[in-house]
């Protein structure tokens, strides 16, 4: 009989259990009724017969146990025993369950939230064909601080032909268009790519088709594709669309497709592209450095992004000894190379840093919960000493008394992780809720199962909840029974100072144990509590930052015009200074202009620049200050409209017109970094290298700095031009008003429908709501570490209560010895508090030391706080030790109303 | 599962109390209590077998598949449960059967040489 078929039997067996057990006592009935009916015919007396027939017979019991015992899976059997068992227990006591499966829930909850983030960013697999077999194919301009730009069309042409690593590589360009010609003129996020984009994704049309490799010329590219989510808001999800002309910037393009429902491509942080266009490539012989291109590729199988790293490295500099393109303004190297860098990499890359400082931290949570726990069983463990004593009396092993009573602790840990999906569910609504820019990344690209519990999470929380159970009920589970019989029943279940030997050695160990447990955790929550209130402090600092201007009530918006309606530059200025004149006129603006790009938006870098009568040098003399420059364009009056000092010269005028000076105001930053002993005003400055026939600028002005980038980026030095001399199409107003900002905007739209119909207003945001975004990312580590932080703190006090008032409990009667010699309910206190204190201070000593190791994890998170700050670990200390002492101050309390006599006659 | 019990008179080498049954079975159906007595009288009392480790055994038997048992009218028209050989309880009562002969045989060797 095969192994299989006996297990098959044991298994029905499972089934006709009842049925077995009836005919097996039927069976031992008969078999006595013939063993007496024996007797009786051998001569024996009646009375005698039968309990011989029994005697003989021996321990039915015992022998129906092992008949049933061949068909049992034994350890399913002792399991569902000990499962009721456990249950029947914590029933009896519903107190220490209910906290022990509190605790554990909220310790494997927010393990289990944080790890559901992690998985939507980290884990799980982006939402196109084998997506990890994805890679940017980034340039580099390394010595001129450019770490991710575009690739020319050249280069595009040349890493296509040149290597060997890829199955395809694409190139994408994100674009903007202004989608006219129907109810209202509305400003859509597009993007170019090449024809072989949406295949090497691994995406085709819902209708119709996708790109043709022709298309990629220009003259054949007036073509579109659709995302679903805009066919089905502006055309109402209308098939017949494929084959329709709709007007991008003016231009007719046709429809040839509609991408399928749920498909998005945020890859560069924007929003998921509505339009899809095709860019016209070409080869370009010439190698100009014409075109802007983001390359997506994708490996060949069975090769390592290691390897196309070194290939494309070695293209790079293969080209770049051919052709000598990527210099500097001045001839100097600029250290061109290629990046490789995996997709996931480009997504998420930022986020990785705090989602692991945050698994950390809420690990920490856990293991302080589970020192909870671990407390909690063992002061249960010394009440049950009666139990296991008659446990091993009846004939249990050490092992069987074990493994019972880690199926409690695992009981409870399984309770404790049901419920912690539920507290998973809850903190995570918190999280996205607290930081909505953070879950809109998260969501951006799978919004059918944005960060949700899926089969990932759900065998996360099973295995830390095994662990965990594992974790604080092994210990309990040896302690309780690892004793000797006599030594229990002995002592009756009572205890008393003098050295009574219990469950596990005497009090004063068990206690010395438990001490352990909450110096460590004290230690654990120290830790938490100092990263977060580092955390606390660069923020509070980061908020102090000055930006520059003044955002009270100011709301900005965009609008770009087409160059097919705006050709010529006069045009464009003409076109914002109409719009500002009637902007400037409505009732509550104060005031209004326009810049070409906005403060606090992330960019970086810059451009280089050339100062006449010096030569170029990569920084500026005796700083780090590089010779780059953001320049952007204004309109008159933008700087006193974002209220930016002006500090030496004048502003911009209608007097710097087309024809007139070219002219440039530049910030702090510049004017110390380049001319730190002299009057800026006057010089000549030229983006770039000076080039024959392009005009100097003259600096008329010098200005406050402003954070181009973000708060917690130093300024860059600026420049800016008038816009009448350097228009741009693309603008940011910006508008002061009186009343509340947004309000203003409608009739702005009004204005600017009468100059011209067919330009949407887009971006439209308050100021303020822009510098509140800005540190959005910081805000959300913040939030979500303190929260742990203060959990852990909450946890900490508890354990210090508990030990403490087991403490109290083991010494009711030194306490009431000490109180009939006089002793003051004052000295109590004093003598029970003590306690409390020295544990939370070795705590707090073991805190300050692993923090002080630990808290450089987190050095990068932190703004202008070092990440041993003194102030930060002094506060701390103070909070948690009088933390300590609350906790302790309770069981005090009612140590001293202790009535003596009852404490003296208690053993 | 019960310890085995020191060594008592009438006491079965280990592992050949299944043989036995198998062998006692290989005649006719038994119920339990008819198996033990057939024992018991075949061996001129010589052999007593315990109830307690009877019927576990009966149950090991129907797990491997040697025996199968169903219920039935006993002599005296009560209910009783009715033990047969199967096929495979067959075979390995041979098996069992030539192995213990070899056992014997062997001790037997050993214990001739003075």
């Amino acid at each position: 009989m095969t192994a299989i078929r006996m297990v098959w039997k044991r298994v029905l067996f499972l089934l006709r259990r009842g049925r077995f057990d009836r005919d097996m006592e039927e069976e031992i009935r008969l078999h006595l009724e013939m063993k007496t009916e024996e007797n009786l015919a051998a001569g024996m007396p009646s009375e005698d017969a039968r309990s011989a027939a029994l005697r003989r017979f021996g321990n039915q019991t015992r022998m129906h146990e092992q008949s049933r015992e061949v068909w049992m899976f034994r350890w399913l059997d002792d399991l569902m025993q000990d499962l009721r068992f456990a249950l029947r227990s914590f029933r009896a006591s519903p107190g220490f369950a209910a906290v022990a499966v509190v605790t554990l829930a909220l310790g494997i909850g927010a393990n289990t939230a944080i790890f559901t983030v992690i998985n939507a960013a980290l884990l799980r697999p982006l939402p196109y064909r084998d997506p990890e077999r994805l890679v940017m194919v980034w340039n580099q301009l390394l010595n001129l601080g450019l770490t991710r730009f575009g690739a020319s069309y050249a280069d595009y042409f040349d890493y296509r032909d040149q290597n060997q690593v890829f199955e395809g590589i694409a190139a994408f360009g994100s674009r903007q268009f202004d989608l006219t010609g129907g109810a209202q003129p509305e400003r859509v996020s597009g993007v170019g790519v090449s024809a072989n984009l949406l295949p090497l994704l691994g995406v085709s049309a819902a209708f119709g088709r996708t790109f043709t490799a022709d298309e990629n010329q220009a003259g054949r590219d007036t073509v579109a594709l659709l995302s679903d989510a805009l066919w089905r808001r502006r055309f109402g999800a209308d098939p017949g669309l494929v084959g329709r002309t709709i007007l991008l910037d003016g231009t007719a393009h046709t429809v040839v497709g509609i991408l399928p429902r749920g498909f998005r491509f945020s890859i560069n942080g924007s929003e998921s592209p509505d339009v899809w266009v095709p860019i016209a490539l070409h080869p370009d012989p010439a190698r100009t450095t014409e075109g802007v291109l983001n390359l997506i590729a994708r490996l060949k199988p069975g090769i390592t992004v290691e390897r196309a790293q070194t290939e494309m490295s070695t293209i790079a500099t293969r080209l770049e000894q051919q052709f000598h393109l990527y210099r500097g303004p001045h001839g100097e190297d600029a250290g061109y190379a290629v990046l490789v860098l995996p997709l996931r990499e480009q997504v998420f890359g930022d986020m990785r840093q705090s989602l692991l400082v945050l698994l950390g931290a809420v690990g920490f949570v856990l293991l302080i919960a589970c020192a909870n726990v671990a407390n909690l069983l063992l002061a249960r463990a010394a009440a049950r000493q009666k139990e296991m004593a008659i446990r091993f009396a009846l004939g249990a092993s050490r092992f069987r008394v074990i493994r019972q009573l880690l199926t409690e602790s695992w009981m409870l840990a399984l309770l404790g992780g049901a419920a912690g999906l539920v507290v998973a569910r809850w903190g995570l609504r918190l999280i996205l809720v607290a930081s909505p820019s953070q879950a809109a990344r998260l969501e951006a690209l799978s919004p059918a199962a944005p960060v949700a519990l899926d089969g990932h999470v759900l065998a996360f929380t099973l295995l830390v909840t095994v662990l965990t159970g594992l974790l604080f009920g092994l210990a309990p589970a040896f302690e309780s029974a690892r004793f000797t019989l006599n030594q229990s029943l002995q002592e009756g279940g009572t205890t008393s100072f003098a050295g009574a030997a219990g469950v596990g050695g005497n009090p004063r160990s068990r206690f010395s144990r438990r001490a352990a447990l909450v110096i460590a955790q004290v230690a654990l929550s120290m830790v938490l509590v100092l990263g977060a209130a580092l955390l606390i402090r660069s923020f509070s600092r980061l908020m102090e930052v000055d930006p520059g201007f003044n955002a009270e009530k100011l709301v900005t918006a965009q609008i770009t015009l087409p160059q097919s309606q705006y050709r010529e530059d006069y045009q464009v200025a003409g076109f914002f200074d109409q719009l500002l004149a009637r902007v400037r006129a409505l009732a509550d603006v104060k005031s209004a202009a326009a810049i070409s790009g906005l403060p606090l938006n992330g960019r970086s870098g810059g451009d280089p620049f050339s100062i006449e009568g010096r030569p170029w040098r990569p920084t500026a003399p005796g700083t780090n200050t590089p010779q780059f420059m953001d320049h952007e364009t204004v309109t008159a009056g933008y700087f006193r409209t974002l209220q930016i000092p002006l500090l030496a010269g004048r502003e911009f005028t209608e007097q710097d017109a087309a024809g007139s000076l070219p002219v440039a105001v530049i910030n702090r930053t510049m004017a110390r970094a380049f001319w730190p002993k002299e009057d800026p005003i006057g010089k000549h400055i030229m983006p770039g290298a000076p080039r024959p026939g392009a005009a100097w600028l003259t600096i008329i002005g010098v200005v406050g700095d402003v954070k181009s980038a973000a708060l917690d980026v130093p300024s860059i030095p600026q420049m800016y031009r008038p816009a009448p001399q350097h228009p741009d199409r693309t603008m940011t107003l910006v508008i002061r008003s009186s009343a509340d900002p947004m309000s203003v905007i409608s009739e702005v739209r009004r204005q600017l429908f009468m100059l011209d119909k067919d330009r949407p207003l887009y971006h439209v945001a308050a100021m303020e709501q822009i510098v509140s975004d800005s540190i959005a990312p910081r805000r959300f580590d913040l939030l979500l570490l303190s929260g742990f932080a203060a959990l852990a703190l909450v946890l900490a006090a508890v354990g210090i209560y508990g030990v403490v008032s087991y403490s109290v409990a083991q010494r009711t009667h030194e306490i009431g010895v000490r109180v009939a010699l006089g002793a003051r309910p004052r000295d109590v206190l004093r003598l029970v508090a003590r306690q409390g204190l020295v544990l939370a201070l070795a705590g707090i000593a073991v805190g300050v030391a692993a923090s002080l190791a630990l808290t450089r994890l987190i050095s990068g998170l932190l703004f202008s706080v070092r990440a041993t700050d003194p102030v930060t670990f002094v506060t701390v200390s103070i909070l948690l030790l009088g933390v300590a002492l609350v906790a302790s101050l309770v069981p005090a309390r009612r140590a001293t109303r202790v009535d003596p006599i009852a404490a003296l006659r208690h053993e | 599962m019960g310890k085995r019990k020191g060594k008592e008179k009438g006491e079965l080498l280990p592992g050949t109390l299944d043989m036995l049954i198998l062998k006692t079975l290989s005649h006719r159906a038994q119920h339990g209590y008819g198996i033990a007595q057939q024992i018991q009288k075949t061996s001129g009392e010589e052999l007593q077998i315990e109830e307690g480790s009877l019927y576990p055994a009966l149950q090991r038997l129907q797990l491997q598949g040697w025996v199968a048992s169903e219920w039935g009218q006993s002599a005296n028209k009560r209910r009783a449960r009715y033990y047969r050989l199967t096929p495979a309880g067959r075979k390995q009562l041979g098996l069992e059967v030539s192995n213990f002969e070899r056992l014997m045989a062997a001790i037997a060797r050993v214990m001739r040489t003075a």
